[in-house]
């Protein structure tokens, strides 16, 4: 592949992206460092608990439906992936290629419909 | 086709070696990192070099593949897990060391190493004749220009290998996936019963 | 000029643009939603007349304000800086100080592969006015769209707050859902293109005319495409990982001065890219009508207007997103969560789906 060019491009616009995000951090750390005179003052630096003393604390177990979605966004983006090399030739495949992806998308499809009817996905 | 040896420019060197730098320390990184969450963020690093090591290859598309369900899947996931699982996150880094696990470590990375170089040295053995073939595999890319194909009409791209030549593994590749599918299901079906 | 020169040109244009544009669509998004609510706006901070950066600098300009509020973001942003950065200490240092890093990265990337207007011609070639025209166009945008949950997530944890917490990880499982759906109905442009690379989907629009347009092929895919990007944005009606009743900020919830400043700066630039990612793939991106007649033009004058106009066409047709979407934000109430997770895997996917397998079946002959 005769890509080089467009990754150099790509390179130098990443690198200019990234120096922006990291002058507005530098100027932020010098702004507070230097220009600023921070006064700390009682329940200023604690967690924001909208006025209240603090209930609990942030590091609490969480719904484990939540690592369920992640599960499914990774396999569904494989699937994603694997697609698109059919989805750019699929023509020149013809109704062979069809039957082979259907089976494919059939296969997951119905691992997820099993999933809802499990109701896996219901959420209270 | 003409297969012909591409060398690298000198600001390409020092990319290669700053992506390669990268990747090893990310990846030393990981493992003393004192945090979980940072050894996660360090992977995250370490993929991304790795991603970056398929560019120099020229496999544009297993990069990219690498940068979404690694960097962007598989990490997130790991997060996701740490996240859930937050009372033992101070807990890391106590008690002594644990010489046996150490040695177990140790004989391990040795013998994924030594495997590792025996095949790649394998691979490496008619040399010319592998290379051509993974020329062939890498021009097998999905991104095929309207350019590249104006030169080269026939060119076929990497969804006739998979639905052609790699059928069955990517037919089997889709069980697979199903299988993590309904393990998912199993676990989060505990969870809520208990 | 070496032709290599001529590339930067696309790259400033971008990173010029979009840093610019930024702004005007923070002051936009106040006056929209205060024409919305009936209210005035930002109307103080002009060009000229008092309260104007020159008033300020000692230059006298009058009693009468011109363009009033316009430099309110400008105004905004020095007061951000000028802001003290908070660290709390209960906070995860590294993480916290670069998750508005990444909040603010992957958008603006993903932009270096939407082509923003005709093609230059170069000593007799072509040069697409795109920062890179790579090969894996596509997969690039799906990369760095599935890197765009790093910011919130990372935020959310690092903060050791819960509002913070609760906030990244909601938005974290949204953006992770609904990238699925993007990623099929960028899934389904492709085969209908056979192509993943925005430029040539460009061009083939433009060679099709209006009704070339990726809206009039892909109607399905452009709808699944419009909810993803405002659930990818974390926009109303998408907006729980920030609902301000429950959650107060959501995951920037312990963040000030300009790193809040920067998760908001991604937000805007996450809008504009997905309008240009819309733009590109389904209403013809820098296209317009009578680009032919002009581009077909011998005097290098014209072909120039030629140009500048598609890149005005595709700035038009970019903010034609953004003002819908904040339009729909001060329009319409939130979803619940069990609703919004409903809608993206119960919905979403099975017809993104069901639109790769039609698309399949109606092309292939």
């Amino acid at each position: 592949m005769n890509s080089s060019p467009e990754i150099v491009s790509i390179l130098i616009f990443c690198g200019l992206v990234m120096a922006m995000g990291l002058v507005i951090l530098g100027l932020v750390r010098f702004a507070t460092k230097f220009l600023g005179t921070a006064k700390p003052k009682k329940g200023k630096y604690d967690p924001y608990e909208c006025g209240v003393p603090l209930l609990g604390s942030a590091r609490e177990r969480f719904e484990v439906r939540f690592y369920l979605v992640a599960i499914l966004f990774v396999l569904f983006d494989i699937e994603t992936v694997f697609l698109l090399p059919y989805a750019v030739s699929y023509q020149r495949l013809g109704m062979a290629g069809l039957g082979e992806i259907l089976v494919f998308v059939a296969v997951l499809g119905l691992g997820l419909l099993y999933l809802v009817k499990r109701g896996a996905l219901e959420w209270e | 086709m003409e297969y012909s040896v591409q060398i690298m420019s000198p600001a390409a060197h020092i990319l290669f070696w700053f992506v390669m730098v990268m990747t090893v320390a990310s990846a030393a990184l990981v493992v003393v990192a004192k945090k979980i969450l940072h050894a996660a963020f360090a992977l995250s690093i370490c993929f991304l070099g790795v991603s970056g090591i398929y560019v120099f290859l020229h496999a544009d598309f297993l990069a990219a593949v690498q940068l979404i369900v690694y960097v962007g899947g598989i990490i997130v996931l790991i997060m996701f897990a740490i996240m859930f699982s937050s009372h033992t996150q101070e807990a890391g880094g106590e008690g002594g060391r644990h010489y046996l696990a150490l040695g177990a470590g140790a004989a391990t990375a040795l013998i994924v190493f030594t495997s590792v170089l025996m095949m790649v040295g394998k691979l490496n053995q008619p040399l010319a004749e592998q290379n051509n073939r993974a020329y062939e595999a890498y021009q097998h890319t999905v991104g095929i220009t309207a350019a590249d194909l104006a030169a080269e009409p026939q060119r076929l791209g990497l969804g006739h290998m998979l639905m052609g030549e790699y059928l069955l593994p990517f037919e089997v590749a889709s069980i697979l996936v199903l299988a993590a599918l309904l393990g998912a299901v199993v676990i989060v079906r505990k969870e809520t019963k208990g | 000029m070496a032709p290599y020169l001529w590339k930067l040109l696309p790259i400033l244009l971008v990173f010029g643009g979009v840093l610019g544009i930024v702004p005007l669509l923070v002051f936009l998004e106040r006056k929209i939603c205060a024409l919305i609510q009936d209210r005035l706006g930002p109307n103080r901070v002009g060009i000229l007349g008092p309260d104007s950066p020159l008033e300020i600098l000692g230059i006298k300009t009058g009693e009468k304000r011109f363009l009033g509020g316009l430099m309110q973001p400008l105004a905004d942003a020095i007061k951000l800086i000028a802001k003290e950065d908070i660290i709390p200490p209960h906070v995860e240092k590294y993480l916290f100080e670069f998750a508005p890093f990444f909040a603010l990265l992957p958008p603006f990337l993903a932009f270096a592969v939407i082509p923003v207007g005709a093609p230059l011609m170069i000593d007799g070639k072509e040069m697409p006015l795109v920062v890179a025209d790579v090969g894996v166009g596509f997969l690039w945008i799906l990369a760095v769209a599935s890197l765009s949950a790093y910011g919130v997530a990372l935020g959310g944890w690092a903060s050791n707050n819960k509002y913070a917490l609760l906030g990244g990880i909601r938005a974290t499982a949204q953006m992770i859902s609904y990238e699925i759906g993007l990623g099929m109905a960028l899934l389904a442009v492709a085969m209908q293109y056979q192509s993943v690379e925005p430029v040539q989907i460009v061009k083939q629009q433009v060679e099709g005319g209006f009704l070339g347009w990726g809206v009039f092929h892909q109607p399905l895919a452009f709808l699944l495409f419009t909810i993803c990007a405002f659930a990818e944005n974390n926009r109303l009606p998408f907006d729980l990982p920030e609902c301000e009743a429950e959650l107060v900020g959501g995951y920037h919830t312990e963040y000030s001065s300009m790193k809040f400043g920067m998760f908001f700066q991604g937000e805007y630039i996450a809008m504009l890219t997905m309008g240009g990612l819309l733009a590109t793939l389904f209403l013809g991106g820098w296209h317009y009508p009578g680009y032919a007649a002009l581009s077909a033009s011998d005097s290098g004058f014209v072909q120039i207007v030629a140009v500048v106009l598609s890149l005005v066409s595709f700035g038009i047709k970019t903010m034609g997103f953004v003002l819908f979407s904040m339009w729909v934000r001060w329009t319409l109430p939130r979803f619940r969560y069990d609703q919004l997770m409903n809608l993206g895997w119960k919905v979403i996917v099975p017809v993104a789906l069901f639109n790769i397998v039609l698309t399949a079946m109606l092309n292939i002959h």
